[in-house]
């Protein structure tokens, strides 16, 4: 889990330096060498980097591909972490916005799924999801986002029911509560609130101290919010205090199939080189 | 009689009273203008969770930690005890948890270890013995205690020894004695033993605070009982009228369960199986499986084996008998050094004492188990041990502003994660954590959560003991709750209260 943003890290750090090798990306973001080398891989395929002898050097010719569109570590690591959350067979909406985007690039391999969106975004994301059943709310375009708002998109929502509501917003700050950019998408989103059982928020830490032009709720009004490690320790308390989970994605490295290169011995004190860590 | 005529008259009745005491650490509010009124000559019990306050408010009164705010009255009259040995010349006398006599001493010179002056047994410059002697069985006969003065303590039962303890107290003509877990340490027999002197001593006129999450003994020995619940007194009841489901209601609040970072993901193959573990009689026949992505909890009293068995599926105690499977393959760590090779990541319950270098950086204490990864032959390549360092600091957004930076200068919280970091490093399958988050602060429990659930997450498997029962409710897929070092029985997350772990585990 939580590969694909370590990995958009390495990417950073190489478009940074142009070369690296293994033992300092290894160090710096705190993961084995092993995990390091498979991440390279990846990179390799994606035809990203050439590999070296211990390390790797960016391909020339992969400038920053659309600079706009890369998306930062932090939001990866909602997108994945927030997956998680979803289960098969439910019936959830997916609100509009990079963050929600990433969730949905998470949700491809699940079963019997319903997803209501209002961001053609989200849609063609999960266009090709053979599990997932997705549907657009219809509505007018926010200009430039491709996520639908107003009367039509209200009018979308009038006799659904989910079982989760995930969104992104704008702002989130202890005396505002959550933001959204418009009039159009806090009125649709506090709508989408009464129309479900659970309400997700998922924002990247920046968001937060944040408030935007349109109220959309109340802090209390979720029962689960994702964002990253740095956000500050004032909401993890008012969170924790009020009875809504906080989700923080952390790194982790997957762990070996024991079948393969197994030498652990329990006996023996003197195992040879690492033993462990982890592959794909 | 004015109304001001009655108070007077009430607060007479009382012999102590602390008012609105309220205690903080950090961010971390211990004590929340909490409230007890003492009866004279009464045993009065506090009743409450681990973590609720119990021991930090009778410190207060003892001494021994400065209140924030709030008031002490003894008869009526407020009082200032702002030290252990202004507590003492008050008569306020604690009687500590673990058991705290010179073993190598004997029962008389044990008793007047701190009183030779306030006996008068101080001849020319010199202790005479044989008044101590005397004095010791003047004391002996006042209480019914059947001891001779001249034994050495540690040839003595802990029942005995313990009794040893309260004479020393008592020696001090106490007004109020605090007895904080007594019992902790004692069998079922000695309680019962213990509970029948405290009744004698209570015929002298002492006052005594009894402090137990034993609800039987509470029920046993106490005339009246103030349940004490995060920082609050929820109410003081007298015991003939205190029922047991309700005794337990209070003590246990509203539902908290959904405050806890659950990713509620399925646990999946086998990973670490234990059969019949025991440990002479510490632990005695402990089975059970964990799984990979599991959190299993494991609740129980102090002294019901929680930390043995950590230990020794650690390989820090060796079993006398029974048998651990990792992945299906039989085990056996005889070293911690073997544990660490198998994937066995242990953070101790006490972080100051016995997970961290205390005097050491913060760097030296995240690389003290990856000294293998950073080291070429027997030097430490310290290039590369600075970068590991920060790469785990990063990581885990562990609030350090440099790598030399002494551990004990970090906030609780940090050095926990730090205390995590080094364990982070890649070969992790099974994390041993005991009590891990307490006397953190709200935001690091919350961040330790995360850090359990992306350890879970990669297929790890966690084992957790905990006191705060609402925590391991919130955070596990199953919890066994031990009793007298055996599992008294098992619970599924979903259907786990803390009720039902309380009663398990006090059985």
């Amino acid at each position: 889990m939580f590969a694909a943003a370590r990995q958009e890290r390495i990417k950073e750090l190489l478009l940074k330096h142009k070369q690296f090798d293994v033992v300092s990306l290894a160090a710096m973001l705190g993961v084995t060498e092993v995990t390091i080398r498979r991440d390279l891989d990846k990179l390799e395929q994606e035809g990203f980097i050439i590999k070296t002898h211990g390390g790797a050097i960016l391909k020339e010719v992969s400038s920053p591909p659309n600079q706009a569109e890369r998306v930062p570590p932090e939001i990866i690591e909602i997108g994945e972490a927030t997956a998680l959350l979803v289960n098969n067979n439910e019936a959830i909406f997916l609100g509009g916005g990079l963050t929600c985007t990433q969730v949905a690039t998470n949700l491809q391999t699940k079963q019997r799924l319903t997803v209501m969106t209002n961001d053609l975004k989200v849609a063609l994301e999960l266009n090709n999801a053979p599990g997932v059943f997705c549907s657009v709310t219809g509505g007018n375009s926010l200009q430039g986002s491709g996520v639908l708002v107003g009367e039509l998109a209200l009018r979308a929502i009038e006799e659904v029911h989910f079982h989760k509501v995930i969104l992104t917003v704008s702002g989130i700050s202890l005396a505002n509560g959550y933001t959204a950019n418009t009039v159009e998408e806090a009125t649709f989103y506090r709508h989408l609130l009464t129309r479900c059982d659970e309400l997700i928020i998922v924002a990247d830490y920046q968001k937060f101290d944040k408030t935007g032009f349109s109220r959309i709720a109340d802090l209390k009004a979720a029962q689960k919010v994702v964002t990253n490690k740095e956000v500050g320790d004032d909401y993890k308390e008012y969170y924790f205090q009020n009875n809504i989970k906080l989700f923080t994605p952390y790194e982790v490295e997957e762990i070996k199939e024991p079948d393969q290169t197994d030498e652990r011995r329990g006996g023996d004190d003197d195992g040879g080189k690492k033993l462990r860590s982890g592959n794909a | 009689m004015s109304g001001g005529a009655v108070t007077m008259m009430e607060e007479r009745n009382y012999v102590l009273e602390m008012r609105d005491i309220s205690k903080s650490y950090y961010k971390n509010v211990v004590l929340d203008r909490i409230n007890l009124r003492v009866k004279p000559g009464e045993i009065h019990g506090l009743l409450g969770k681990n973590g609720a306050g119990k021991t930090t408010l009778v410190n207060i009164l003892y001494g021994a930690v400065p209140k924030d705010s709030g008031e002490i009255l003894l008869n009526g009259r407020p009082v200032e005890v702002n030290t252990v040995g202004k507590a003492r010349r008050l008569g306020i006398i604690k009687i500590h948890q673990e058991l705290n006599v010179f073993p190598k001493l004997t029962v008389a010179e044990n008793i007047f270890v701190n009183a030779y002056h306030e006996r008068n047994l101080v001849r020319r410059g010199l202790i005479d013995w044989e008044a101590a002697v005397e004095e010791a069985l003047k004391l002996f006969a006042q209480l019914h205690f059947p001891l001779d003065p001249r034994r050495k303590v540690g040839s003595l039962g802990v029942a005995q020894q313990q009794m040893v303890a309260i004479a020393r107290a008592l020696a001090a003509n106490p007004k109020i004695l605090i007895l904080d877990e007594p019992t902790a340490a004692l069998n079922e027999q000695e309680t019962e033993y213990f509970l029948r002197m405290l009744e004698k001593i209570q015929k002298t006129g002492v006052t005594m605070l009894y402090i137990s999450h034993r609800l039987r003994e509470i029920k046993l020995i106490a005339d009246r009982v103030t349940v004490i619940r995060d920082g609050r007194d929820v109410a003081t009841i007298p015991t003939p009228s205190l029922e047991e489901e309700k005794a337990i209601k209070l003590m246990v609040g509203l539902e908290t369960k959904s405050r806890y970072p659950n990713l509620g993901l399925p646990a999946k193959k086998e990973l670490l199986r234990i059969e019949n573990l025991s440990v002479g009689n510490i632990l005695r026949g402990i089975s059970f499986t964990l799984h990979e992505g599991e959190t299993l909890g494991i609740a129980g009293l102090a002294g019901s084996g929680r930390t043995t068995l950590m230990k020794t599926v650690f390989g820090l105690l060796k079993p006398t008998s029974g048998r651990i499977f990792l992945r299906g393959r039989e085990i056996r760590p005889n070293t911690v050094r073997q544990a660490i090779k198998l994937g066995f990541a242990y953070v101790m319950e006490d972080r100051l004492a016995e997970g961290l270098f205390i005097n050491r950086s913060v760097m030296e204490n995240i690389s003290s188990i990856n000294l293998e990864r950073i080291s070429k032959g027997r030097l430490i390549n310290n290039e590369l041990e600075k970068k590991i360092a920060w790469g785990l600091i990063r990581r885990l957004h562990i609030n350090v502003r440099a790598l030399e930076q002494k551990i004990q200068t970090l906030s609780g919280g940090n050095q926990q994660k730090c205390l995590l970091a080094k364990w982070l490093l890649g070969d992790g399958l099974i994390y041993l954590l005991d009590e891990p988050t307490a006397g953190l602060d709200m935001a690091s429990k919350v961040d330790i959560y995360n850090i359990l659930n992306s350890i879970v997450c990669r297929g790890a498997g966690v084992i957790m003991i905990s006191s705060d029962l609402s925590e391991l409710i919130g955070m596990c897929h199953r919890i066994l709750v031990m009793h007298n070092g055996a599992i008294s029985g098992e619970l599924r997350g979903e259907e786990a209260t803390e009720e039902k772990i309380i009663k398990l585990a006090s059985r």
